[in-house]
């Protein structure tokens, strides 16, 4: 195999499995035919990028979404503790998230309702990822237990149970840091079944306003 | 020298090849040195494929029997009937544009 196939084939590895089954052997086709300058390979990447979203289902990309959000909040809560009102602004933000996955996989991945609750307490599962990462860190002895602790501590790792726990000065040990997140699926789960609902209700209503079911 | 994809209405891909392929069925490295040739634009290889892509979800092109590696493409009597629209929009705007620059 030549450099410049075996360059190709990896370029062709930034777009998913399916896209690369449809049009991968055109595009290999194109690339091997040409040097591959930095604006192409950067067009290339970009491209499969953008594949790659298109294809994924609402709760990969909005896994993906909380996980950030969660990184983001964590970082900025890190330099400065954040006060009680864009504390609870940052989860019901969350709760957004969680809603919009819901309608997504009706609207747009054409699920069931129960398939969209699903898909949605997933997405939570691996929107707490960094989470768990930092109650392992925890638990190793490698970051501060204040990081995980209300009052004046960095960070309130919440996710909704934790959270409530931690408001009722109940002692959440370490082992519970990383259960009671895991059981926050649930409540992800019917967040998303709501979002789902009002996905089934916006399309019913758009039904309605369609010209020849107006009476 | 090419111009890269960037605005006006040159920036849309998907009319680019839908252009391209108004004079006959191409394959990929055709419709990219056909639109070279007629537009001076130079469409990246992955911006080729995620417009060839999206005008294929839409019905506006349809791959035709393959020959060797590449699959030719062709246009679908609604993407003609797309084209000509916009190309209609495209002259008329033009044409406003050219008339208030007094240029016609």
């Amino acid at each position: 195999m030549t450099g410049r196939v075996q360059a190709a084939r990896i370029l062709l590895r930034a777009y998913p499995a399916s896209w690369r089954d449809r049009y991968g052997e055109e595009l290999a086709t194109i690339l091997e035919g040409r040097s591959l300058t930095l604006p192409i390979v950067l067009d290339v990447l970009r491209n499969g990028l953008l594949q790659r979203i298109r294809c994924a289902e609402a709760w990969q990309i909005g896994g993906i979404v909380l996980s950030t959000w969660l990184v983001v909040g964590t970082a900025l809560n890190s330099v400065r503790p954040f006060p009680g009102w864009a504390y609870d602004l940052f989860w019901q933000f969350d709760s957004c998230i969680l809603m919009a996955i819901g309608y997504l996989s009706i609207s747009r991945d054409r699920k069931s309702l129960l398939a969209a609750a699903v898909a949605t307490g997933r997405a939570a599962l691996v929107g707490i990822i960094p989470e768990l990462v930092l109650g392992v860190l925890w638990m190793a002895g490698l970051v501060h237990p204040t990081i995980l602790q209300p009052n004046g501590s960095p960070m309130i790792l919440g996710h909704g149970i934790t959270d409530l726990c931690i408001r009722a000065g109940v002692a959440v040990p370490p082992t519970h840091m990383l259960l009671v997140p895991l059981a926050a699926a649930i409540p992800a789960a019917v967040v998303g079944a709501l979002g789902a609902m009002a996905a089934r209700f916006v399309s019913a209503f758009r039904e309605g306003l369609r010209p020849g079911n107006i009476r | 020298m090419a111009r890269k994809l960037t605005a006006g209405p040159f920036s849309d891909p998907e009319l680019l090849i839908l252009a391209s392929l108004a004079e006959g069925q191409k394959h990929g490295y055709a419709i990219m040195t056909d639109v070279l040739t007629f537009a001076d634009v130079e469409l990246g290889p992955g911006t080729l494929y995620s417009a060839i892509t999206r005008l294929v979800e839409m019905r506006w092109i349809e791959p035709c029997q393959p020959s060797g590696r590449q699959r030719p493409y062709q246009l679908t009597p609604a993407g003609g009937r797309h084209l000509q629209t916009q190309l209609a929009k495209m002259r008329n705007l033009a044409k406003i544009g050219l008339k208030r620059l007094r240029v016609i």
